[in-house]
């Protein structure tokens, strides 16, 4: 092919700039580093053409939140680990998922116990700490569905919690 | 600042870019100072940055770049001149596309060739998607590909000695749906290659799954559907089953 020597270029000098933040979100959610440096490569090869095609940088992290969230959740799923001990549910947790912020851990052990709908919203959402709007814009669905997987991964975890507890 | 009074972690990602503009960088900096929490997050990726530079870049850049620049299976279809033999979209209401590989039933998802005389040492058959995007591009389909209405997908079928397929489709509904030979009552003699048409993707969102069927013998559609609607394996044939997900739009 050619221009292959450009091209070499353009792709390590964008992966140079957006690893580190695939990385990061890889190690967040995967809690091993050598899996997330195998999913770091895996995020960047499916994410490039977005990367490419994005009109700014907060556009290319929106792809990057959505196929880093899909990969990092497909991978924890493939390997069916088994549950964790339960901690407590945090005080603060109240009927409405604004001004909620869980425990990074502890919304990871949720997320792998609610359908698989709810799982990249609310991990986006509570582990990553972005807005409602982000997390619609990320995941190309509307505010309203956004809102509504948040409430129900909320009242499927406080249900899931409640009879742990019991 | 999010509804929570922190910053997101889209702000935190975009002043490591040094992607924000200076006003809202000093407000991020300020927040920064004054909150462990947020401070925690950016040290984290500050600490995972320095890694990647230090480790994780060296080691993979090689072969991240081999890959994204080396001839992909995309290249080789514009090569061939599949992009100008799209037909139109046929009516068909729902659409189907990839994921991984794995064989149906209650079979081990491992090689599907293992225990089938015919496939022979060509190996196991393959079924691969290519989607041309609404917003234009094109992609081969992989397991966690986020598909989107108005997206068109073709099919590129690797029979490795098998000489008949029915591709079968099952929409977010619950309706299953015969894509090749399209609305068939029976599979198609198939050769390695495009298969004729292309879909275009309607409305519905949700998980959307295929199956291409590969057999000796043409297998009757009523028969397929019905072992696939209730998880069965389907006697006499390798089975490739793709799923992918379909959503609203792209951010
Ligand atoms: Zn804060």
């Amino acid at each position: 092919m050619s221009g292959g020597v450009d091209r070499n270029g353009k792709v390590s000098d964008l992966y140079r700039k957006y690893g580190p933040v695939i990385y990061s979100r890889c190690r967040r959610l995967l809690k091993d580093d050598a899996l997330a440096e195998d999913a770091t490569q895996e995020v960047f090869v499916r994410v490039m053409r977005h990367i490419e095609a994005a009109p700014d940088d907060a556009a290319a992290l929106a792809w990057i939140y959505r196929i880093s969230t899909n990969y990092c959740l497909n991978q924890i799923r493939d390997r069916s680990r088994q549950a964790e001990p339960m901690e407590e549910l945090p005080e603060q947790v109240g009927e409405h998922p604004e001004g909620e912020m869980l425990d990074r851990d502890l919304a990871m052990q949720l997320v792998q116990r609610a359908p698989e709908n709810l799982r990249a919203p609310a991990v986006l959402y509570y582990v990553d700490g972005l807005e409602q709007e982000q997390v619609a814009k990320a995941l190309g669905i509307s505010r309203r569905t956004v809102i509504n997987r948040l409430n129900e991964f909320m009242s499927r975890s406080r249900k899931f919690l409640a009879r742990g507890a019991a | 600042m999010n509804a929570r009074g922190h910053l997101s972690a889209e702000t935190i990602d975009l002043l490591h870019l040094a992607a924000l503009k200076p006003d809202q960088a000093a407000v991020a900096q300020k927040h920064l100072e004054g909150c462990a929490a947020c401070r925690g997050r950016w040290d984290e990726l500050v600490s995972d940055s320095q890694k990647f530079a230090q480790y994780v870049y060296p080691r993979t850049v090689g072969e991240v770049t081999s890959r994204l620049v080396n001839t992909s299976l995309i290249d080789r279809l514009r090569l061939w001149g599949f992009g100008r033999m799209l037909v139109p979209a046929v009516g068909v209401a729902a659409a189907a596309a990839i994921a991984g590989v794995v064989v149906l039933g209650n079979r081990a998802p491992v090689n599907p060739a293992v225990d089938d005389g015919y496939v022979g040492i060509k190996g196991a058959p393959t079924f691969k998607v290519v989607a041309q995007r609404v917003s234009g591009g094109q992609l081969e389909v992989k397991n966690d590909t986020v598909l989107h209405p108005g997206d068109r997908v073709r099919f590129v079928a690797q029979p490795a000695g098998a000489r008949f397929l029915l591709v079968v489709g099952k929409d977010s509904r619950g309706s299953l749906n015969v894509y090749h030979p399209l609305d068939g009552q029976k599979s198609a003699e198939v050769k390695a290659g495009e298969l004729p048409g292309s879909f275009e993707l309607d409305d519905s969102v949700g998980t959307e799954q295929l199956w291409a069927v590969y057999s000796a013998e043409a297998l009757e559609a009523q028969a397929v559907k019905s072992a696939l609607g209730a998880g069965q394996s389907v006697p006499g044939a390798q089975v490739v089953a793709l799923s992918y997900r379909k959503e609203a739009k792209g951010p």
